[in-house]
């Protein structure tokens, strides 16, 4: 049972603003993911809600209690860090019964808790290891273990799976996933990955610059991206982003018109993600010339990098069945409600 | 022609390391041989092999048991004033050095222009200083606390020699020591004494070792603050040794005392070259 509430709160290294007014609620066993390039201040968030960073204003509560003069150790919070920092002197065993025996819980309660979580880990059979014997892998499932020990209030995850190969990556985030829902906890998740992001979070909160552009589902997220940023940070490939005129009903993109079912009049950007497009025949309406350039074939689907006009490169992504040459000209049609219109000055969501 | 090129680079090699071992152990053999003669063994010209060219005898040993009444140098009192002033000093200085050392690492200083890397080289400054420039003012605190000629006296004189030394040992370790290892320690349960003592701190045995082992040779060998602020009550072994120089010098037992001084560090070299030479040194937190 924890809710964090977050109020104003600002940070300064010296006279460097890292994060500048932010105001978030992270609502009782909620999994929240700080997503943001390096340098947006996600890891400072999470910091200054562990004790480990002082928020230079601003005020931190979980439960409605101000965290303010709490030491880490007295906020109930248990964090994973991203290079491990399991206890290089320690074996296995010892690093995940640390916390408790510090604590003063008894001997025989500490060793059982241990064993429980190391079943559940599967790392039974690693008890005896020392740090340095085991893979990465291994030792970011002791880190999580380490956590789990605690049976703390809230999980703080500091980029936990950067320095893992990838598909341990992936292996580990179902995992923290499915950990999540069995223990029902509130968590904190910080990655630079959008994917983890998308993957993992109720609730996704976009930061830049030590500001947060936007605070929603992951659904929601991707379909109706705040701004341009949000827009071309969330998705992979980037949503295409494109200069473009409106006039009344009509999209002119370079010397091509697209019908919109938006009325607007000025400059906007067009945003369009490389799947919402279709490909069409020779003399359907309301399409757009693109000559490709480039083709990638992934498997399940195929990325296609054409250009518009021979100036605005765009990226499509069409299922493997249809095939294109290179050179070709193709006729792309944006699906139905799938334009993102955008401010060109401030990057706003217009539509 | 490749081989023969090898073969010559070795043999040079090892030539010069054998030159320089015969450089550095021929002192200790000739001190050793000097030690079992007797005087007309060492005034009767250059002999080196006992039983053949010279009648080993035990007496330049011995002495070092007699009293000075009876024509000895009673080594006992300054071996064991040598060895309790070097020993508490470096525990203290390694003890107070390391808390210093770990501050210095972990936490910001500022003092107007003046930060932590500042403090640290205030610290090893203290070295750069010669020890003459020290002693008058040591000698007149001493005398002025009565602590002069005592074990505390020299062994809070020792404690500043080397704290130093300790300091910069074991800052550069702690640096190499990731927070984050602190970090997980402070959530884990620990405040930040118990992060050091519990977590940092084991994880730089190394560093303790070598800081250890700098204190000990340093104060078991250091020999002008020994003479200056030690004279009657306290004896230390280094100015005792060379006092033996005196008038008639009797060179079988200044060999014998000689030696006998480096006894400990070689002991001490013996058990700690096994735990450097481990590779304990290298990659202990950096995985």
């Amino acid at each position: 049972m924890a809710e964090v509430k977050i109020e104003g709160v600002q940070k300064k290294f010296g006279s460097v603003l890292a994060l500048d007014a932010i105001n978030l609620t992270i609502h009782n066993n909620e999994f929240v993911v700080l997503v943001g390039p390096s340098g947006s201040g996600k890891s400072t968030l999470l910091r200054i809600i562990a004790g480990l960073e002082r928020e230079t204003s601003g005020t931190v509560t979980i439960n409605g209690e101000s965290m303010a003069e709490v030491a880490p150790k007295h906020r109930d919070v248990a964090m994973v860090f991203q290079s491990h920092a399991l206890y290089p002197h320690m074996n296995v065993y010892d690093n995940l019964a640390f916390n408790q025996r510090i604590r003063g819980v008894a001997r025989k309660q500490v060793d059982d808790k241990v064993r429980e979580v190391a079943e559940r880990l599967e790392i039974t059979d690693l008890l005896k290891r020392r740090p340095r014997q085991m893979s990465g892998g291994q030792r970011q499932r002791v880190a999580i273990g380490r956590a789990l020990v605690r049976d703390p209030q809230i999980f703080l995850f500091d980029e936990p799976l950067s320095n893992l190969d990838a598909e341990l990556r992936v292996r580990l985030r179902t995992e923290i996933k499915r950990l999540h829902r069995e223990l029902q906890r509130t968590s904190i998740y910080v990655t630079h990955d959008q994917v983890e992001a998308m993957t993992l979070a109720d609730r996704v909160v976009v930061l830049r610059d030590g500001q947060i552009e936007q605070i929603d589902e992951p659904d929601a997220l991707y379909q109706r991206p705040a701004n341009t940023f949000v827009a071309g940070f969330i998705g992979s490939p980037a949503m295409n982003l494109i200069a473009a005129e409106a006039e009344k009903n009509l999209l002119r993109v370079g010397s091509q018109i697209l019908p919109i079912e938006f009325d607007h009049n000025g400059a906007v950007t067009l945003g369009i993600r490389p799947e919402d497009f279709l490909l069409e025949g020779p003399d359907a309406a309301g399409t757009i010339d693109a000559q490709v350039t480039l083709i990638e074939p992934m498997g399940a689907d195929t990325l296609i990098f054409c250009v518009i006009d021979g100036e605005h490169e765009v990226s499509i992504r069409l299922p493997r069945h249809i095939r294109v040459r290179d050179g070709e000209n193709l006729k792309l049609k944006p699906r139905q409600n799938s334009l993102h219109l955008f401010d060109p000055e401030s990057g706003h969501r217009l539509n | 022609m490749r081989g023969a090129r090898v073969n010559l680079y070795s043999g040079l090699k090892y030539g010069a390391l054998i030159i320089w071992a015969v450089f550095v152990v021929a002192p200790f053999l000739w001190a050793l041989s000097t030690s079992f003669k007797s005087d007309n063994g060492v005034t009767g010209g250059a002999t080196y092999i006992p039983f053949l060219e010279y009648e080993p005898t035990l007496d330049g040993w011995a002495a070092l048991f007699r009293d000075t009444s009876s024509g000895g140098i009673s080594m006992q009192g300054p071996y064991l004033a040598s060895l309790i002033v070097s020993l508490v000093s470096s525990g203290i200085a390694l003890a107070l050095g390391t808390l210093a050392a770990y501050g210095l690492s972990r936490f910001t200083f500022r003092a107007g222009p003046l930060s932590n890397s500042d403090i640290t080289f205030f610290f090893i400054s203290q070295r750069i200083m010669p020890p003459a420039i020290l002693a008058i003012p040591y000698f007149l605190l001493l005398q002025f606390t009565g602590l002069l000629d005592t074990h505390i006296g020299l062994i809070l004189v020792y404690v500043a020699m080397l704290l130093p030394i300790v300091v910069w040992v074991m800052v550069d370790f702690f640096n190499t020591v990731p927070t984050e290892l602190d970090e997980a320690a402070m959530i884990d349960g620990c405040n930040p004494i118990q992060a050091f003592y519990r977590i940092i701190l084991p994880n730089c045995g190394p560093g303790l070792v070598v800081a250890g082992l700098l204190c000990i040779i340093f104060s078991w060998s250091e020999f002008f603050f020994a003479l200056t602020l030690s004279f009657a009550k306290v004896q230390m072994l280094p100015p005792t040794i060379v006092i033996l120089n005196s008038n008639k010098v009797p060179w079988w037992s200044l060999s014998a005392s000689a030696l006998a001084s480096v006894v400990p560090l070689v002991i001490v070299a013996f058990f700690l070259e096994r735990y450097l030479s481990r590779g304990n040194l290298a990659g202990t937190i950096r995985e």
